[in-house]
């Protein structure tokens, strides 16, 4: 038998079982074709390896039985209201990844200006630089923190559309998150946490240099005129 | 040997050799119908119904030659389910050896 025709045996067998996913499992199996050709095997060796493709579309049939008819009813209920859950939730991701963009921008100038001493129409405070070159420290982490967090956006949004445009009959999960998404998260925490300490200890040094609790005072901001 | 009768029994080694990393699913092929005579298809519905029992989780991994390659990885549930099964197959296994071997007290 060669690879066609195994193939062509075990696809109609499992249409004639209407077993979910049939692309999946030929895919599995024209990748272990592929792998033994690799190997140097022939067609007929790998085909009769892996035995009868009759039987083995009857053991996808017996295995998965009940969760076929599980499926059955999600399938009714489950990719309309989801689908449109999900297109729902483009939009508000599409907002979201403005805020975080702007968000982004704003807080690496804010950061850019005070390292820079860079007083554009007294928008700043009045501060000693060692406060100043702190607290942008905190608005830069806080900037790429924003930065990270819009790519993570993009990635969620690439997933989401990427299940709204697939077939319903072969994405009933959501997608799983990927290492990408992982390692992205594990960023958002580390800069979280930079930002978190860059910015006590502004306010701690803030408050050793100016000799008061509430700082601000000492350094005339929001119009308290120290 | 019975055919159904090493079903069970390879779903359990299934399930032992992705607790030490994921694997794609040729990997799998291959390590079972080394130790084991199968043929070499069988492997793929024992995935696909362990998956659908929600034991594995798989993921895509592009592969910088060749295909994507899909990986099968135990999910916690899995894992937990395994632990208790393979104490239960090993105690069912020691049974049926001091049976078959016909030296049990009686």
């Amino acid at each position: 038998m060669t690879e066609c025709e195994f193939m062509a045996i075990l696809s109609a067998e499992l249409n004639k079982l209407k077993i979910a996913d049939a692309a999946d499992i030929l895919s599995e199996y024209k990748q272990h074709f592929a792998f033994k050709l690799a190997d140097g095997l022939s067609e007929e060796e790998i085909a009769q390896k892996l035995g009868d493709p009759l039987a083995l579309a009857a053991q996808f049939g017996a295995g998965a039985e009940s969760v076929q008819s599980e499926k059955g009813w999600s399938k009714l209920k489950a990719p309309v209201g989801f689908k449109i859950f999900a297109a729902l939730s483009l939009v508000v991701l599409a907002a979201v990844c403005i805020v975080f963009c702007a968000a982004a921008l704003a807080f690496l100038s804010i950061s850019i200006c005070l390292f820079g001493q860079l007083n554009i129409a007294g928008l700043l405070p009045p501060m000693p630089f060692y406060s100043a070159v702190l607290f942008a420290a905190a608005s830069l982490a806080l900037s790429a923190l924003s930065g990270t967090a819009l790519v993570y956006c993009f990635a969620l949004m690439r997933g989401l559309l990427r299940y709204l445009t697939s077939s319903s009959k072969a994405s009933d999960e959501p997608a799983p998150f990927s290492k990408t998404q992982l390692k992205l998260r594990a960023v958002m925490r580390s800069l979280l946490i930079i930002f978190a300490a860059f910015l006590f200890l502004g306010i701690f040094v803030s408050i050793l240099g100016s000799g008061e609790p509430e700082f601000w005072h000492a350094w005339g901001w929001f119009g308290y005129g120290g | 040997m019975n055919i159904q009768y090493k079903k069970g029994v390879l779903e359990l080694c299934v399930l032992s050799l992705l607790k030490k990393r994921d694997f794609y699913g040729y990997e799998i092929s291959e390590y079972l119908s080394k130790h084991i005579n199968i043929a070499d298809g069988t492997v793929y519905p024992i995935l696909r119904k362990l998956k659908s029992e929600g034991m594995l989780a798989t993921y895509i991994q592009e592969e910088s030659s060749g295909p994507p390659r899909k990986y099968y990885s135990l999910t916690n549930f899995g894992r937990q389910s395994f632990e208790k099964e393979r104490a239960a197959y090993l105690e069912f296994a020691r049974t049926i050896e001091a049976l078959l071997e016909g030296n049990e007290n009686d």
